[in-house]
């Protein structure tokens, strides 16, 4: 068991780390389809900013080795799931709509 | 039965994948159809083993069962140990001590503990407290608190009691008599015999396996 | 101000009912708030009417409130739609008049018995009378029976409509088995149960897949029905694109339910089943983002209805962010393990609750409130609604930011360093970190308050000088003859 002070550092670091880890996918998401639906790139670029950085969060997080490794592999599938996903949602809806409707739609 | 969470996860992703191609034979992946089929086949699958699950869970969560102390457990010293494999602390049950000075039989001990769940439910304690973590977050968590030091260092002396029940019980009839923090709990008019089945029910619920929670239990800063 | 008027069509006597829900609904609303602050202020000044009505009393009702008006609010929606849905009026609309005054006078009743009885002794009929003591769930049994005969009326009423008209939707296909399993889950939280471990096993059947499951595939379904309404959506896309949300909420959230199992006495296999479905909760709520950003981006946000298009894009990412984001942070099992039951849940309920439900309920207020003027008034549009909306954003995201460190210091306090116990609850209140952010959140609470007084005068007025202008036409036109 390790002692009280080493505990508590260890329960702030991954709060903190996975506090960030959760924001981020989120505003890459947000940002992502912003840009998409207002025809903004940098809108977008922004996006992808934060969805970099949630990697690079990811990747600090497994580095303080507080993750046990089964831990670690459900932390970088997960990244990947939400690397993958406004991108993939975006495509969805627009193949959904090409394929189910007849009057034009927006890119 | 041992169950393992990543099978059950893969098995029930398969299960879901395979009954939407089955439902939805034919359809194209963007039409209607085979969304449809993913709507049912996902809601079924997911239903079915939150169903079978369930059942498991049941069995284990049985009062006597190792997790779910039984109802005599308020006739004995309890306490929490480091358990090295699973990394959290466990309960563990001592020597029968009694309670208020009496062994309770497992019907007298069901029939105090019911009362004190029924009376914990008809005081609303859950819009203050917490218990197993989940209520109102205004006030303790009660998970551990018949493990709470405070009985025996704070609690006992300033109410006069002789035992830590003794003190709990005097405590939780007139709480404003006693304020702890700036926090007070309010006077809730507790007869004697409902504030001796509150802890009787608080003590029974201190003896259950929570895979550790609340963390590291009254490991203070005394302590460290 | 350029808006153009007509003459809106006739309403069906659902949709007058549905006017009544929504008018309960924002009074209700008007009460959590209040409610609310009362509470916030209590933890700056606990002896705030501490002998009238103590911490507990308010809390009970601002969380009672909030699921009343919320589901007042989602089943007014389902009766305003529904017969554009059918094209008929709604079947066994009397009985549905007759139980809506009912469960208002019960509604009545218990925030009497709340506010003025609050507790009981410690026996089986208190249970049944005043207090089943269970958060969220506090009503007593007589109130779960009458709202298991409101749901029974109004899934009555969504059935026999359904097959009056002919016409099975898949719309309606999947609200009706929403709401099926929503009226069956209730059940779940009617019994009385000795073992903690089995009553809170049950009681997050209510909780959780309610709130996680059946209320999200409901709010999908008047999200689809507004979008199809509000913007014109092709109903086959609108349709498929429910199924795929359905498919994901229920893919995730029936087995997301595990991360209430974490530390309740239920097995270890909870922990990896919990923290991997509740991972992936987020997903629908993205799906929704795209889905309702698609199709308003693709109108630039100039629909008929300026405040319910931006309630509508409010929910999505109110619900993602709320919900999601704010739900994910604390959900793996190791941080959770810290985090469970300290003011952090208290942040993601605020939020998620404000995204996902009460965003609903406003975009539904709009849109009703647009139809129920005599007078259509297109774009319906006011410069108050803006601030409403504001102030209310603002008050949520600071009220949120309050919780969300207050949480932060409480778990590394009292759970990391101190221990879990009373001493080191105490502690965690007490700090400046977790102190301090008590005034902030009863000063947006403040704020909330000020939004919700525009919010309300806002959908008294709003769309009223469309009836104004018309009159004048009228008059002006009966001068001048031809038209």
């Amino acid at each position: 068991m390790i002692d009280t002070a080493a505990r508590a550092e260890m329960v702030r670091t991954l709060m903190l780390l996975e506090f960030v880890f959760a924001m981020l996918p989120g505003f890459y998401g947000v940002f992502y389809i912003l840009g998409q639906v207002l025809h903004r790139r940098w809108l977008r670029l922004l996006g992808y900013g934060f969805g970099a950085a949630q990697v690079g969060v990811v990747l600090l997080m497994i580095r303080t080795g507080y993750l046990e490794p089964f831990w670690v592999r459900v932390m970088l599938v997960l990244t990947l799931a939400y690397v993958a996903m406004p991108p993939a949602l975006w495509a969805l809806a627009k193949a959904i709509h090409r394929e189910n409707t007849d009057t034009l739609q927006p890119s | 039965m041992q169950i393992h969470w990543l099978e059950v996860t893969i098995a029930a992703i398969a299960i879901a994948v395979v009954l939407t191609r089955v439902l939805s034979k034919g359809a194209g992946w963007l039409s209607w159809r085979f969304w449809r089929g993913a709507m049912i086949a996902s809601s079924i699958t997911m239903t079915t083993i939150l169903f079978v699950l369930s059942f498991f869970t049941v069995q284990e969560a049985r009062p006597g069962s190792g997790r779910i102390p039984p109802w005599t457990v308020i006739n004995h010293e309890i306490g929490l140990k480091w358990d090295a494999e699973r990394q959290w602390q466990v309960p563990v049950v001592g020597e029968e001590t009694g309670f208020f000075g009496q062994v309770y039989s497992p019907e007298e001990a069901e029939a105090l503990v019911n009362k004190g769940k029924i009376t914990f439910q008809a005081r609303n304690c859950m819009e203050c407290h917490t218990l197993l973590g989940n209520g109102a977050y205004y006030a303790p968590d009660l998970t551990r608190a018949w493990l709470d030091p405070w009985w025996e260092t704070r609690i006992k002396p300033m109410v006069g009691a002789e035992s830590r029940e003794e003190a709990m019980m005097k405590w939780l009839m007139n709480p404003p008599q006693y304020p702890q923090g700036t926090r007070r709990m309010p006077n809730l008019n507790l007869t004697e015999e409902e504030a001796r089945a509150l802890v009787a029910f608080l003590k029974w619920m201190a003896a259950i396996d929570t895979n550790g929670f609340p963390p590291h239990y009254s490991l203070t800063y005394e302590q460290r | 101000m350029s808006a153009t008027t007509q003459v809106r069509p006739k309403l069906y006597e659902s949709q007058k009912l549905a006017l009544w829900y929504f008018a309960v609904a924002i009074a209700l609303f008007g009460l959590q708030l209040t409610f609310g602050l009362i509470a916030a202020y209590q933890q700056l000044n606990p002896n705030f009417l501490f002998e009238l009505a103590p911490f507990m009393t308010n809390r009970t009702l601002h969380v009672n409130t909030l699921v009343v008006w919320l589901l007042v609010g989602l089943v007014g929606g389902v009766y305003w739609f529904l017969p554009q849905e059918t094209g008929r009026e709604v079947v066994g609309i009397k009985a549905a008049k007759i139980i809506w005054w009912v469960i208002v006078a019960g509604v009545l009743v218990l925030a009497g018995i709340y506010l003025f009885v609050q507790y009981g002794p410690g026996e089986m009929s208190t249970l049944w009378l005043y207090m089943e003591g269970r958060e969220y769930l506090e009503a007593p049994r007589w109130v779960d029976l009458a709202l298991v005969l409101w749901v029974a009326i109004f899934l009555f009423n969504v059935i026999a409509t359904t097959l009056a008209s002919r016409r099975v939707t898949g719309l309606l296909l999947v609200l009706i088995f929403d709401l099926v399993a929503l009226g069956a889950l209730y059940s779940a939280g009617m019994h009385y149960n000795i073992n903690v471990t089995m009553d809170q096993f049950l009681w997050w059947w209510v909780v959780h897949l309610w709130v996680e499951a059946t209320w999200e595939v409901l709010v999908g379904v008047l999200m689809a029905w507004s979008l199809m309404y509000l913007l014109g959506t092709p109903r086959k896309v609108v349709e498929t694109w429910l199924f795929l949300e359905v498919a994901l909420v229920f893919g995730t959230g029936i087995l997301g339910l595990g991360h209430h199992y974490f530390w309740i006495g239920t097995p270890e296999y909870w922990l990896g089943l919990g923290g991997f479905f509740s991972a992936l909760e987020p997903l629908p709520l993205v799906a929704m983002v795209v889905h309702a950003l698609y199709d308003a981006g693709g109108h630039r946000l100039l629909a008929v209805n300026k405040p319910a298009v931006f309630w509508l894009v409010a929910q999505a990412f109110g619900n993602f962010i709320g919900a999601g984001v704010w739900g994910f942070m604390q959900t793996l099992p190791q941080i959770n393990m810290y985090s469970h039951g300290t003011q952090l849940a208290a942040a993601h309920g605020h939020l998620a609750f404000f995204g996902a439900y009460l965003s609903t309920v406003l975009m539904l207020t709009y849109v009703v409130v647009q139809q129920a003027r005599p007078v259509l008034s297109v774009p319906l549009d006011s410069r108050w609604w803006k601030w409403a909306a504001g102030l209310m954003i603002f008050g949520i995201v600071g009220i949120t930011g309050a919780f969300t460190i207050s949480g932060f210091t409480q778990t590394l306090i009292e759970r990391a360093e101190g221990g879990s116990t009373w001493a080191a609850f105490i502690r965690a209140y007490t700090h400046p970190w977790y102190a301090n952010t008590l005034g902030w959140r009863y000063f947006f609470g403040w704020i909330m308050i000020i939004g919700y007084l525009i919010l309300v005068y806002d959908l008294l007025t709003i769309g009223k000088h469309a009836v104004a202008t018309v009159k004048a036409t009228a008059v002006a036109t009966a001068g001048g003859g031809d038209d």
